[in-house]
């Protein structure tokens, strides 16, 4: 009996050396506050009147200082996780998430060719006109239709329709 | 695998059953293989190096051993008797010789590896500091409790060099001293004469001691999961934000530091002895309620007592009378004043230890500063021990009184929370302004008045905080006046097994452990 | 001498056993109160439990997330119908969770026909723990359910407080609330037939651009337990019917429907995507939405069962069970509820404007 229990127990030990965890978990994350914000993104940032921002910024900040939003949509997932705000606007789009109780600006897409970016990406140019900006920015093409451009927490996609434009601008928050 | 994980629970749990269904000859043995599964969990890396500081220790003692032993056999056969005077000290002067190449050869290798592994980086920046050089910084791996099981196998070869213990000829019990898995967290450096006595010895199930064993495990997940983790979310809201949190909160950080690092600490030995004890393994005390020294140099007495005694016997003593420093002493007498030189090599030594004993703590210039602070108030408090005795002379009564006693233990307690500043902030400029602005900060009433409950702890959070500080000192208070809480529990042994079941329970309730909760490592092993 | 040692160190065990029963029982006991009830509020992480006290089994199963318990109503396909059906669904619930799901309920069941939304398709990774725990907390104790917390799990999470819930809940203490006391032994059920009602309505206005597709392929593992789930159906005679509910928001693109599509037909599977079909199903998301767009209310989830039900009653032939009376009595109690609620629901809107027991305080 003493036997089996102890050949039992080694293998359940052995078992228990596979569920250990291998990393460590990082010591406390203080949540980032808003007087020590500086944003990560580098050169890709978006500008309407005259207002820059980017991915991870006080939305109210930025908001404030834009005209009023033509409308706004709430993207709710099931349930209650996960809700981002979209507000339109002549020509982009701002998206905007709850975050330790402030809103922060997780997504900036551009809806039409009445706007262009910074970085001179516009809805509609030719996808060689297009890519040549991207190398300029140090992006590259990361899908059959899709150029990325990533600095900090940023991430620039630009979307290429079927007709070899580009259908699609969008700074977005890099996920993992 | 850190303590507080459920694999670790699980890993003790399942070790408990084992040890004591198996033949107790093998029972140290299973050790063995649960240390090698602990640290494996860890990463191989840190095994492989564990695996050559294990294999130097045990050569080295092996062949310092041999040495003596020949050298024995030789001068007490009837040949070796016979031999001139001159000629026998000079067959112990070789032996003694190659025991002394063998044993720096050893203390090379073993310190070397803490040394590198730890220290590289340390010495890179301060070289790029004064230099100006750009080296790069490395990036290699810490293994787990290095600090702590070096300074274990140092002492092992340093007490078989002195002659003090045999060497062990067992390569497998050399390892397992080296790797005893609860003492590689934190602590206690334990050495070799004292832990062997029970740790390869085979162990019947004792009712009392897995029971105390058990209990003063539970004790120390309530101090670590209740108290320190809750606290330690508010103390790194402080640290981490030194221009953000100056002044009074400087003060309340610090004093939140001294009651999370107390729970943490002490809660992760009493997590370690308790393991040991379930196993039947006699560890040797680290704490003695430290915080209720009434000076510095009694509550480095009563706080790490492992470290401290490591520090003393293996670095302070053999310095303070090691002939270049007895010399230099004898010379200051001569040359400049007889006080000067008789206290000389004390003070070398004092220096010299406590800035290794920060050196130790963490390859950073604010534990160096730390140690010196440390060591510049024992020499200070030696200093001006005439006049503190004429005080006390004085002043019988008043010295006497219970109010002076707290007078004196509150002072130390403040004084040694100051010197944690340098920890908490682990930078010495940021630290220092960090100090002054608890007299020029101010912010007091912001403090009271909605300021704590900015620090990522709810007003809930702090009234468990508040009880469990109060639990623990009152624990303390016991324990200081009547001895051991568990054996005057297990006198009513109905209120034993009520008290440590509630304990169970609030553990399991109260405890910041899970999802919401970071889980925290012990601040210790880092070390 | 002898004898009164044996006699403590029985005497010992025993107490020791005593304590320890207790601790265990006061584990489970303070599991009940401290896990959340969901019984106001998000109402999501309740559904799931409930399918257990289902006393006749169904035709007819679906399962998916939002996109089927807010759109389906059972109750509906059974007045227009005679079709017995129940939805296991859960919010935001993952491919692999409707999976075992689905292998959980073939043990008290054997429906004719499953019907899984494709649009949890989109993620074949574990995406929260919130939302892992609404779905997996409500299941019994079985092997499903514990494969499925294997799959589901994050990287934080630990196996052991999915079976102890003390272990994850423990830091509600300073949260608990009359509704912890009041549920913990039972709770009511918030879903008829697994269907959510909303009667709410809110106008869909301008939905935002979708983004580009940076990986039009959809996830290995999400085809893998599709593949699953369709050998799981036919071992077990149901028919598995693919999906896509009307909800223009989150957006469905061409590329995923195309590979849906692939896939439906290569193993002879019916895929109905009703997102075309929504003018023919008569949805009008002017007045059929509660949340401008994303999920259908009581009025759009009522036309799409009808449309649906109608489909399921003629194209596969179910049975009209309105004349069994066993059944129909209990669906009887069914429409009484579902009825009931509505109307319950209908008073807090003239009352609050909005529905104040079944969402969330609005902000602002």
């Amino acid at each position: 009996m003493k036997k089996t229990i102890s050949i039992l127990l080694v293998i359940c030990m052995a078992l228990s050396v596979c569920a250990c965890s291998g990393g460590d978990s990082d010591a406390l994350q203080k949540g980032s506050d808003r007087e020590s914000y500086s944003p990560d993104y580098g050169e890709l940032y978006y500008e309407a009147n005259g207002v820059k921002f980017g991915i991870m910024d006080y939305a109210d900040e930025v908001m404030e200082k834009l005209p009023e939003p033509s409308g706004s949509f709430e993207n709710e997932s099931c349930a209650y996780q996960g809700k981002d705000t979209v507000y339109y606007y002549d020509g982009f789009e701002l998206t905007v998430h709850k975050l330790d109780g402030d809103d922060r600006i997780i997504g900036v897409k551009l809806t039409d060719d009445t706007v262009q970016t910074p970085q001179g990406l516009l809805i509609g140019m030719s996808e060689t006109d297009c890519a040549s900006v991207i190398d300029g920015l140090g992006g590259e093409k990361t899908g059959a239709t899709v150029y990325t451009v990533k600095a900090g927490s940023t991430a620039l996609i630009v979307g290429i329709g079927s007709d070899a434009t580009v259908s699609s601008i969008e700074f977005a928050v890099i996920s993992d | 695998m850190l303590f507080t994980s459920y694999g670790f629970i699980a890993f003790i749990a399942i070790l408990f059953i084992l040890y004591y269904l198996i033949p107790k000859r093998f029972q140290w043995l299973l050790l063995l293989c649960a240390d090698v599964v602990f640290y494996a969990c860890a990463g191989w890396q840190g095994l492989c190096f564990m695996a050559v500081t294990v294999l130097v220790s045990w050569a080295s003692t092996n062949l310092m051993g041999a040495s003596l032993r020949r050298q024995k056999e030789t001068l007490s056969s009837p040949e070796g008797k016979a031999l001139p005077r001159e000629e026998r000290r000079a067959i112990k002067k070789a032996a003694e010789k190659y025991r002394k190449r063998i044993f720096v050869l050893a203390l090379l290798c073993d310190l070397g590896i803490l040394a590198a592994l730890k220290y590289t980086n340390f010495l890179i920046g301060n070289v790029n500091a004064i230099t100006g050089a750009s080296l790069a910084s490395v990036d290699w791996v810490l293994p787990l409790g290095i600090s702590f099981y070096t300074f274990q196998t140092v002492s092992y070869v340093i007490d078989v060099y002195w002659e003090k213990i045999p060497a062990e000829r067992n390569p497998l019990k050399v390892a397992l001293f080296t790797s005893f898995f609860p003492l590689l967290i934190q602590g206690p450096i334990s050495r070799f004469g004292d832990l062997s006595e029970t740790l390869f010895s085979e162990h019947k199930a004792d009712y009392k001691q897995i029971s105390f064993g058990l209990q003063r495990i539970l004790w120390g997940y309530f101090k670590k999961l209740v108290i320190a983790d809750r606290l330690l979310i508010a103390v790194t809201a402080v640290c981490g934000d030194p221009a953000g949190y100056d002044g009074a909160y400087v003060l309340a950080g610090t004093l939140l530091y001294a009651a999370e690092l107390y729970a943490d600490f002490t809660g992760g030995i009493d997590i370690t002895i308790g393991i040991a004890q379930v196993l039947g393994i006699r560890v040797k005390e680290n704490f003695v309620r430290p915080y209720f020294s009434r000076n510095i140099a009694e509550y480095w007495r009563r706080w790490h007592i492992s470290m401290g005694t490591w520090f003393k016997d293996y670095i302070f003593y053999p310095l303070s009378v090691a002939p270049w420093l007895l010399k230099l002493s004898k010379k200051a007498r001569v040359k400049i004043s007889d006080g000067f030189g008789r206290k000389l090599s004390v003070y070398v030594s004092t220096i010299v230890t406590w800035f290794l004993t920060g050196l130790w703590h963490g390859a950073a210039w604010n534990f160096v500063v730390w140690g010196l602070l440390n060591a510049v108030f024992i020499l200070a408090a030696e200093e001006f021990k005439p006049v503190s005795l004429r005080f006390r002379e004085k002043h019988a009564r008043l010295v006497s009184g219970f109010g002076y006693r707290v007078f004196e233990t509150l002072r130390t307690f403040l004084l040694l929370c100051s010197f944690r500043i340098l920890d908490c902030y682990r930078d010495v400029a940021v630290s220092f302004k960090a100090f002054f602005s608890v007299f020029t900060g101010g912010r007091w009433g912001e403090l009271f008045s909605g300021g704590l409950l900015g620090l990522g702890l709810t007003s809930a959070d702090f009234a468990v905080c508040g009880v469990g500080v109060a639990l623990m000192f009152a624990v303390s208070c016991v324990q200081e006046k009547f001895g051991e809480v568990r054996e005057l529990l297990w006198k009513r042994k109905a209120m034993a097994y009520i008290a440590f079941s509630l304990l169970a329970i609030i553990i399991l309730v109260f405890g910041a452990y899970g999802v919401g909760y970071d889980s925290s490592q012990f601040i210790y092993n880092q070390f | 001498m002898a004898v009164k040692t044996k006699k403590s160190v029985k005497l010992n065990i025993a107490v020791l056993c005593l304590c320890l029963a207790a601790v265990a029982v006061s584990v489970w006991l303070l599991g009940k109160l401290l896990e959340p009830k969901y019984m106001s509020g998000v109402l999501e992480g309740a559904m799931v439990r409930e399918y257990y006290d289902e006393e006749h089994p169904h035709d007819v199963i679906f399962v998916g997330d939002c996109e089927v318990y807010e759109n389906f109503s059972p109750v509906t396909m059974w007045e227009e119908y005679g079709i017995t059906s129940y939805i296991r669904g859960s919010a935001q619930q993952l491919i692999w969770q409707s999976y075992y799901l689905l292998e959980e309920t073939f043990e008290y069941e054997s429906p004719k026909i499953v019907v899984y939304n494709v649009q949890s398709m989109k993620y074949s990774e574990p995406q929260s723990e919130a939302y892992n725990r609404m779905t997996l907390d409500g299941m019994r104790l079985s092997g499903s359910k514990v494969d499925a917390i294997k799959a589901s799990m994050t990287e934080d999470e630990d196996m052991i407080s999915y079976f102890i819930p003390l272990l994850r809940y423990h830091s509600r203490w300073n949260d608990l609330g009359s509704e912890d006391f009041e549920y913990m032994f039972g709770r009511d059920k918030v879903t008829v037939a697994g269907y959510l009602m909303r009667a709410d309505v809110k106008p869909m206005t301008k939905l935002p651009t979708p983004s580009a597709l940076s990986e039009p392929e959809l996830g290995e593992r999400c085809w893998e337990y599709l593949d699953k789930m369709r050998i799981l159906c036919e071992n077990n005679g149901a028919k598995l019917i693919l999906i896509k509910s009307p909800s223009l928001w989150p957006y469905w693109y061409d590329e995923w429907d195309a590979q849906i599509a692939d896939y439906a037909e290569k193993y002879g599977l019916d895929y109905l995507n009703f997102l075309p079909l929504a003018d023919e199903i008569g949805i009008d998301m002017q007045a059929d939405t509660y949340d401008a767009g994303l999920h259908l209310n009581i009025y759009g989830a009522e036309k799409l069962s009808r449309y649906f039900g109608e489909i399921l009653s003629s194209d596969y032939g179910l049975e009209d069970h309105r004349n069994d009376a066993d059944i129909a009595a209990d669906w009887d109690e069914k429409c009484e509820r579902y009825y009931a609620l509505l109307d319950a629901q209908l008073r807090e809107l003239e009352e609050y404007g909005y529905l104040k027991s079944w969402t969330l305080e609005p902000e602002g």
